[in-house]
């Protein structure tokens, strides 16, 4: 039988196999590798704001994937379910990546909202959580550049509320906005994602 | 004869009514407040079981100086939280107080709550009844 295949056929056939094993992982690789949706282009950036520990900036997270959230921590309802959720992504990262991901909510409430006190609070979710924040026309800018929206009463009395957009972005090892999430996103989606950023860091 | 047949429609009349006639709430919970937060969320389901609406008019809690029910609203890309003055119990309704929805504020904390003790809530509807609740403290990690 084999008789019957010239050696013309038998290398067509090789090319063909060859191609397989070429091609085949090169679609794998497509289809696991994200891209950035052109939406999101130009959106985000640096600053540098105020920790605990004194001043951070998002480029001090290069070569980590981070979860990023504007927030203050007079918010009963959104701000700890985002946090909330946020810590249980960054837990469900598969273990050699653990360090490589990190989660950073900026209080846009820094007249009740201090470093220290915010250093506590998220803490409280997971010790790979920053808390910043910083003088309201630096926020102001920094919300503007991440399209995030935040509005602080004009008269506020002892007790008031901040509306703010409940976006949780997800910014990859480049310091590049990739994803957008919010608090009712499942955990898991969002873990999906930063692993699939990790990957490609490697 | 008749009287009988009276006598016992009456009688089971009178039971549906019994068995029905009921405010009630359920799986009630308070978020465990990271260290440093002023304010936490009471989450529950209020069961209407009675033939006609009622409504909640105000809130208190023994382990906060103030209670107030909230609700969380879209304003634009914005979340914005509302102040509700009361909230209605239409007849044979379930009202899901729960995380992006509404919430029970409590603000102004005696004690530090711990995970599993119930904070104790008294909701007081319109025509005077008041129901206590123990709301035990869950850690949602």
């Amino acid at each position: 039988m084999s008789a019957l295949l010239s050696r013309l056929q038998v290398a067509g056939l090789v090319l063909i196999l060859m191609g397989g094993v070429l091609v085949g992982p090169f679609c794998l690789y497509q289809r696991l590798m994200p891209s950035v949706p052109d939406a999101l282009l130009g959106m985000g950036g640096d600053f540098t704001l105020q920790s605990a520990k004194g001043p951070v900036s998002l480029s001090d997270f290069r070569g980590k994937v981070v979860l990023l959230y504007f927030g203050y921590t007079h918010c009963p309802d959104a701000c700890p379910m985002a946090l909330g959720v946020m810590a249980r992504a960054l837990n469900m990262v598969s273990r050699p990546w653990r360090e490589r991901v990190a989660g950073l909510f900026i209080s846009v409430d820094p007249a009740r909202d201090t470093p220290k006190l915010l250093r506590d609070y998220v803490r409280f979710f997971d010790r790979r959580i920053v808390g910043l924040t910083g003088a309201p026309q630096k926020l102001r800018e920094v919300a503007h550049r991440w399209r995030a929206d935040f509005s602080l009463p004009a008269n506020p009395g002892d007790h008031y509320a901040v509306e703010h957009s409940t976006f949780i972005y997800l910014v990859n090892a480049d310091g590049q906005v990739v994803s957008l999430f919010d608090e009712r996103t499942a955990p898991e989606e969002m873990a999906m994602a930063m692993q699939r950023w990790l990957w490609r860091v490697q | 004869m008749k009287f009988r047949l009276l006598s016992i429609l009456l009688l089971v009349c009178w039971s549906l009514t019994a068995q029905a006639g009921e405010v009630e709430v359920r799986d009630a919970w308070v978020s465990l407040p990271p260290p440093g937060a002023e304010v936490v969320a009471a989450y529950m389901v209020v069961l209407n079981m009675e033939a006609q609406g009622h409504r909640l008019r105000r809130v208190s809690c023994d382990e906060a100086s103030e209670a107030e029910f909230h609700a969380m609203r879209r304003h634009g890309n914005m979340m914005q939280m509302v102040h509700l003055e009361g909230v209605d119990l239409p007849a044979g309704e379930r009202v899901v107080f729960a995380p992006g929805g509404m919430h029970i504020m409590l603000r102004g904390l005696r004690r530090t709550l711990k995970r599993g003790e119930d904070v104790h809530l008294h909701l007081f509807l319109e025509d005077g009844r008041r129901l206590d609740i123990a709301a035990p403290v869950r850690d949602m990690r």
